[in-house]
């Protein structure tokens, strides 16, 4: 278990530090400066470049980047003059992070009961309903949902506020959109889980034993086919990051993903920067303690088995 | 009274992508008390299938036929009926223990669950009584076994905790399915020992399924035959090893290796392989393989005749108007 | 059998060896069996037809009309923003069957020509995607060892981060255009394949055909070529089917963010964020998009799920 441990924290390490300098690197490729605009003359631009460093070598910067990096700081915003990109982060973490926790336990509930609902009843109306639903909602992008649901429930039917993110009537159209695509995935994978399960031997040694139904359920067949949804829990929590960059800017709520594509067509690169390796480290971190957390539920990843069976 | 289980006339189809499949047709048997009935045939010959059905595991249909259990006709028992059959009257031993155990479970709950189930007890008390069973099984060290999960355990130690799980509630009636097949040789013996031993304790009736004459032939009170859904032959283990009377029957035994052949002896086998279940042809389903086999054997089912006391066979070879046929080719009738 | 004898009935006939040996199920190829459970699946079927459509109107849709998608027309468009029925004719009428957009241009064309791009994108992409993660795969479940371990663990490592996000840095290097993208979704789409082929090659590797195949000599790209791709060739077909909806989808994200690919050529996710500014008053601008691209993916997607299903049946439900 240590060493699965430490493998896991290297490769977590070594990921951010590939991130940041392919990021670094990448950024400073682009040609032009943020001050070549015209409103700048040159001796305000030298003092400019001076200030946030952009005048000494490449190298050297990426040192000092990269030792600000460890310090936390991650530069300060070009388009919003002086402010830390730090802070922005501070402030806006946190509304992107209430979306997506609601986006998740939304999706959570009805996926995985979509995904149970199916499988019990496997090749009737309800299993092809949800399977419609899954399709839907896998092939649909984020974009073209969430502006029809504002387009209809906010627009067309003003049940809904148009955008913003203040009081709970807000959250719920954001909400339903960041987690339609994940909804459809729990369920798809849910109902694949569940059927293996269902016809696994250890379930019929479940009924030989004389169990009641409901207590195969839920201590056998749910609880054996919720366990390896851990292992999308990772690219789930990254999809769900990408929704956000759409949901947050066409619900204008004012987290994360919104300032992320502000910050593209601002091309303001170092909040571009800062907010990449924010994402970048906050994934990893996500990953490295799913991965762990994953060798403690399921026994035989420890013994490194395989997961399925 | 002392009969157990009573199957008559069972016939069960199920359902796949290419049509009905006949599983089990006909079969007739019956088991007494404390009695250990060995099921043998080929794999596919819808022993397991059987067995598994008169239980309700399977999406299976009955297609007709009796199953009277203790004196109760269970044949059209609910789902929720058998529930209180099963573990508590009825146990069940399935081949692979590492699949037949929930692999994210502890093996304590595992055995616990069903007497929780079917006897009104504490956890405490479960909790003590399966490791009483551990114990019984032969698992050493119960109390940090009862803790673990199944890959901590060799596969022996596997097939002993789902002996337990099937024995927890001393139950009258334990099937066997296949026990032994995926064990080491070794192993296997040690395993049906076991259960020789816990069926005295327990005072149970074991029905044994399995192609292993060898495990038959020590541990089998009874045997049945099946080749294709059929029981061609039952009856004593001694009238089936000396005295038996079905050209498959002979088929299998000429077919064990023998360590006294000549070493340039080729091994028998019985030629061809076992019908098409999705639509079998009219006539004995071993017609086609059988060198004894008779116009009428392609044109009609024979019946099943007990030629001794509790001997049954199906075989034409056995009527008087075969006798021309048993010389030419040779078929003695062993009885 | 009343008219045989009791004598006839009993006599000798013996084994059956045609019988005995028959087998039931005509035996098929592997790759006939591939193609008789696909096209036994209807859904898959209509799915292709949707997307032959799809892809037929990508080719001659534009040349339906006689407006050009770039061709602006400004003028008229802010004289009928004037009037209220001037507005209304902004949309779909019977000489601009899907409308115009706020500049003035022919949405019908717009439309397909906008599917051509997300289309060529799409397959572009997926299929050199599919060539250097094939490739990467073979190399490394093939050579093992240390090459094995150098590559997986640079895989594990671009694969903790969404590759969108690299897709994101390399278009604001590079610049929003049709290379840019085709470069960007290349360069980062094709660590599944890699992982994918590099697996089935690993489990491959000790079959005794291969063994012996290397016993005789053969070169280890004649082996991969002749042996090992082909026996891939499912499941590279399947990832690939699955890797065009997912370019498109990112292009479509792309330029969703403003950086996809830039004027005058457009695409149908450009076509949705325009759309979607315009939602408010021209709903039209957003819904027949929006309905194209649904359509596209959700074929696509189910193509792929048939394909699946008809490669591996096991996990077919």
């Amino acid at each position: 278990m240590a060493k699965y441990i430490i493998k896991r924290l290297i490769i977590s390490l070594l990921t951010i530090f590939v991130l940041c300098t392919v990021v670094f690197f990448a950024i400073k490729l682009i040609p032009g400066d943020p001050f070549s605009g015209p409103e700048y003359t040159d001796e305000v631009r030298a003092e400019l470049n001076a200030l946030y460093g952009f005048d000494k070598p490449i190298v050297e910067q990426y040192f000092v980047y990269m030792g600000n990096l460890l310090r936390g700081e991650l530069g300060i915003s070009v388009y919003y003059r002086g402010k830390p990109v730090a802070d922005i982060i501070k402030s806006a973490f946190p509304q992107s992070f209430d979306l997506g926790i609601r986006a998740l336990l939304t999706a959570t509930f009805v996926g995985v009961g979509l995904g149970v609902l199916a499988a019990l009843n496997r090749n009737r109306t309800l299993d092809y309903l949800s399977i419609i639903i899954a399709i839907i909602g896998i092939s649909i992008p984020s974009f073209v949902v969430a502006s029809l649901l504002q387009y209809v429930f906010a627009i067309l039917f003003p049940i809904f506020p148009v955008a913003r993110y203040t009081s709970f009537k807000h959250t719920i159209l954001p909400t339903i959109a960041l987690a339609l695509p994940t909804i459809a995935r729990f369920s798809r994978f849910m109902r694949t889980s569940m059927l293996e399960v269902i016809d696994s031997d250890f379930v019929k040694t479940a009924r030989s034993k004389g169990l009641k139904k409901h207590q195969i359920l839920f201590s056998h067949e749910i609880r054996n086919s919720l366990l390896p949804l851990l292992s999308i829990l990772g690219p789930t929590t990254a999809s769900l990051l990408m929704g956000s960059f759409v949901v947050e800017s066409i619900f204008a709520v004012p987290g994360l993903g919104n300032y992320f594509v502000e910050s593209i067509n601002t091309q303001d690169y170092s909040l571009i920067m800062g907010l990449t390796i924010f994402y970048g480290i906050f994934l990893v971190t996500i990953n490295f303690v799913i991965d762990i957390l994953y060798g403690v539920v399921d026994p035989r990843v420890r013994l490194g088995g395989n997961h399925n069976g | 009274m002392n009969e157990l289980l009573n199957v008559e006339h069972l016939s069960i189809n199920f359902h796949t992508y290419n049509g009905e499949v006949q599983a089990v047709r006909d079969a007739s048997f019956r088991l007494n008390r404390g009695e250990v009935l060995a099921i043998v045939g080929e794999s596919g010959s819808g022993k397991s299938v059987m067995m598994q059905t008169i239980l309700k595991l399977t999406p299976c249909m009955l297609m007709g036929g009796r199953i009277i259990f203790d004196g109760k006709d269970i044949t059209d028992y609910t789902d929720r009926q058998m529930q209180e059959i099963r573990g508590s009257q009825i146990g069940i031993i399935f081949q692979d223990a590492m699949t037949s155990l929930n692999p994210t479970m502890k093996i304590g709950r595992q055995i616990t669950e069903s007497l929780l189930r079917h006897q009104k007890l504490t956890r405490a008390e479960a909790k003590e009584k399966a490791l009483e069973l551990l114990r019984q099984v032969g698992i050493n060290n119960p109390e940090k076994r009862f803790h673990q999960y199944i890959h901590n355990l060799s596969g022996g130690m596997r097939q002993r905790v789902m002996i337990a799980i099937a024995l927890a509630c001393k139950p009258k009636l334990l099937i066997a399915d296949e026990p032994t097949t995926a064990l080491d040789v070794t192993i296997q013996a040690q395993i049906m020992d076991l259960l020789a031993r816990l069926r005295e304790e327990v005072g149970c009736s074991i029905v044994l399924i399995t192609h292993d004459l060898g495990v038959v032939a020590a541990n089998a009170d009874r045997i049945a035959v099946m080749y294709a859904g059929h029981i061609v032959e039952s009856g004593t283990s001694d009238q089936i090893f000396y005295h038996s009377s079905h050209p498959y029957t002979r088929g299998l035994l000429e077919s064990i290796p023998r360590l006294d052949a000549p070493r340039d002896a080729q091994l028998t086998y019985i030629g061809g392989t076992p019908p098409d279940a999705l639509n079998p042809a009219p006539g004995c389903a071993f017609s086609a393989r059988c060198k004894y086999s008779m116009r009428l054997c392609r044109m009609q089912a024979p019946e099943a005749h007990e030629i001794q006391p509790g001997h049954f066979c199906s075989c034409f070879l056995l009527d008087e108007e075969a006798k021309a046929v048993r010389e030419k080719t040779g078929w003695e009738v062993l009885v | 059998m009343a008219d045989l004898t009791k004598q006839e009935l009993y006599e000798h006939v013996g084994a059956d060896t045609v019988q005995a040996e028959r087998i039931a199920k005509p035996q098929l190829s592997y790759a006939r069996d591939v193609a008789r459970r696909f096209f036994s699946n209807r859904v898959a079927l209509i799915s292709i037809v949707v997307l032959a459509f799809i892809i037929v109107m990508s080719i001659i849709g534009p040349f339906m009309t006689s407006y050009d998608y770039r061709t602006t027309d400004v003028a008229s468009v802010a004289e009928k923003l004037a009037s209220e029925e001037g507005r209304a004719a902004l949309g779909p009428n019977s000489e601009h069957w899907f409308g115009v957009d706020t500049l003035g241009r022919d949405l019908w064309a717009r439309v397909w020509v906008g599917t051509r791009y997300s289309l060529l994108i799409g397959f572009a992409a997926a299929v050199v995607q599919a060539v250097i993660g094939v490739c990467v795969g073979c190399i490394s479940g093939y050579f093992g060892n240390m090459v094995d371990v150098v590559i997986m663990r640079a895989v594990d490592i671009m694969d903790s981060i969404p590759y969108l996000i690299y897709v994101i840095i390399i278009m604001i290097v590079l610049g929003s255009g049709f290379m840019p993208i085709l470069l960007a979704l290349t360069l980062t789409g094709w660590l599944s394949m890699a992982r994918l082929v590099r697996g089935q090659i690993l489990a491959l590797k000790n079959e005794d055909y291969i063994l012996a195949a290397r016993n005789l000599d053969t070169k280890p790209v004649s082996i991969m070529i002749r042996h090992l791709i082909p026996n891939c060739m499912g499941i590279i077909i399947v990832s690939l089917s699955m890797a065009i909806p997912n370019a498109i989808f990112s292009e479509a994200f792309l330029s969703f963010l403003g950086i996809g690919l830039s004027a005058p050529l457009t695409s149908l996710g450009q076509l949705i964020s325009t759309g979607i500014r315009e939602m408010r008053n021209y709903p039209y601008q957003l819904i027949i998009p929006s309905a194209v691209i649904s359509l596209l993916m959700l074929s696509l997607q189910l193509i792929g799920d048939g394909l699946r299903d008809a490669v591996d049946p096991k996990l077919r439900r």
